[in-house]
């Protein structure tokens, strides 16, 4: 991993070139790590905190818009626009879980988990990715979770988000694909954490989490954050509307 | 096997299309149906004909699937008005088919409320009485398109990859009251145009000979789905036989996404 992570981070540097990235969710450990991981490979970082301003490292531009509204992103885009130029690399990092049963579940909660994980998406890929085709070039990656496909027993609201988030990514690469806009969904999964984070009565995958992974371990925010950095080197332009499970083979585990 | 007879049903927009052919088919079966609808009097009525004219009988339920709590009420009405409930149709969707980009964001929350939001009501409505006899059936009409991108309505896909999860989360939840909580994912069907009233039971005809071989090029079985082929198959996941189907989807599609 080490080996192939530092291959990745070269390719990434000579290609970055000073491209703007904006990191929807600056303020989770996957959009710090994906903030330092794209800094250290050359990007101009933009790093959106959606509950407020946070101080934006040095050489980073920090902004603070609530992206699950139409106007909000157009207003995020203008910023971003004026400062840095367009941006050419979207990172959807928003992924806050509720804990929330099917028989329980409020109209607040499910628009809350709506709202942050999904609507966030959309409306920046309506925003920054129909700039992206207008200039024929872009990157889109939605870091998202394995419960687009597994249930996880005890947050159907962030299921569900993500289930339909799925389908973003599938539509905006057929899309958005033949304006030159490359478009893909990270299924992360087994990361530490996720043991408190889906903690359910009815599901026992993550009891012993370590041991029911694969690999011997949890994966971490940097790990995720290399993946997508080696994927947005143009060598990978050929892997579009791809969802890659990164989850150290937990899936297979039952 | 066990009858269906006596049981009862909501069907949700069940006044047009594919509902209506469910509600039919329910009702050739003996079950009794709560024929939901959100403003279609007419082709609610003529769905409410077609159950008693096949022997059963049915009731008309007026609700906005999207407001939870007229959807919780409407389910004790209809137990109050027949004295149970063994069987409720998710279908009622919204689908306003604009592209990826000019996507208006009233319209986004729109079919998120109605097909996404409006499922999980129903699911919850049913739930609470099927609880109480520890049996009950919910069948979810999603698409294939909650699996394949569809092309020309982004959000209607995002709202039925939303429905997978719903359904998978709900059947390992219900499954101990003795609850199953199933999936069909239709493909193409041929209802009429939108809003129709009637009930259509033919596949759109052909003009030319040759256009059977085009047809086939979409539909391996040289035509589309009808509302009665959807009707089938929720009859079948709604029988007592079907108890260990749960969290499974069935895609109805002719084998056309196979092409």
């Amino acid at each position: 991993m080490g080996q192939r992570s530092a291959v990745e981070l070269r390719v990434g540097g000579e290609e970055a070139g000073g491209r703007v990235a904006l990191i929807t969710d600056a303020g989770n450990a996957w959009g710090q790590a994906m903030a330092d991981v794209l800094a250290a490979a050359g990007y101009h970082l933009v790093v959106n905190s959606p509950h407020g301003a946070a101080e934006a490292a040095a050489g980073r531009l920090g902004i603070a818009y609530r992206l699950d509204r139409r106007a909000e992103a157009e207003a995020a885009r203008h910023q971003i626009a004026t400062k840095l130029g367009e941006v050419e690399v979207l990172i959807h990092t928003d992924n806050w879980v509720e804990p929330v049963s099917v028989t329980g579940c409020d109209e607040a909660t499910i628009d809350r988990q709506l709202a942050a994980n999904l609507s966030t998406a959309f409306f920046a890929t309506q925003v920054f990715g129909g700039a992206m085709a207008l200039k024929g070039r872009g990157r889109i990656f939605y870091v998202s979770s394995i419960h687009d496909e597994k249930p996880t027993g005890s947050a159907v609201a962030y299921a569900m988000a993500k289930g339909a988030l799925k389908m973003l990514s599938r539509e905006a690469a057929l899309a958005l694909g033949p304006s030159g806009v490359r478009v893909n969904l990270i299924e992360m999964g087994a990361m530490a954490g996720d043991d408190e984070r889906f903690k359910s009565s009815l599901s026992a995958m993550y009891r012993d989490l370590v041991a029911r992974v694969p690999v011997g371990a949890v994966g971490r925010p940097e790990e995720v954050a290399r993946v997508i950095l080696g994927l947005l080197s143009s060598q990978a332009k050929f892997v579009h509307g791809a969802e890659i499970r990164l989850d150290g083979g937990f899936l297979f585990h039952y | 096997m066990e009858s269906l007879q006596g049981s009862v049903a909501l069907v949700s927009g069940a006044a047009t299309g594919i509902g209506k052919g469910i509600a039919v088919a329910l009702a050739q079966c003996g079950v009794r149906v709560g024929i939901n609808h959100p403003h279609q009097e007419e082709g609610a009525r003529d769905t409410l004909t077609r159950v008693r004219a096949a022997g059963s009988d049915g009731m008309l339920l007026p609700a906005d699937m999207r407001m939870r709590d007229d959807v919780l009420a409407m389910g004790e009405k209809l137990r109050g008005h027949f004295g149970s409930l063994e069987i409720w149709v998710n279908n009622a969707a919204y689908q306003p088919n604009h592209r990826l980009l000019e996507y208006p964001e009233e319209d986004f929350t729109r079919v998120l409320d109605t097909n996404l939001k409006g499922y999980l009501w129903g699911i919850q409505a049913a739930a609470r009485i099927m609880q109480e006899r520890g049996y009950g059936r919910i069948i979810n009409i999603s698409s294939v398109h909650g699996k394949r991108p569809s092309g020309f309505d982004p959000v209607y896909a995002m709202s039925k990859g939303g429905i997978k999860m719903l359904v998978r989360e709900a059947a390992i939840e219900l499954g101990s009251y003795g609850i199953t909580v199933n999936t069909i994912e239709p493909g193409a069907v041929h209802v009429g145009g939108k809003g129709n009233p009637r009930l259509v039971e033919t596949p759109p005809p052909l003009s030319q000979p040759e256009d059977l071989a085009r047809r086939r090029l979409t539909f391996p079985l040289g035509r589309p789905g009808l509302p009665a082929d959807i009707g089938y198959l929720v009859v079948m996941l709604a029988r007592p036989e079907s108890a260990f189907v749960n969290g499974a989807a069935i895609r109805a599609d002719g084998g056309s996404m196979l092409l």
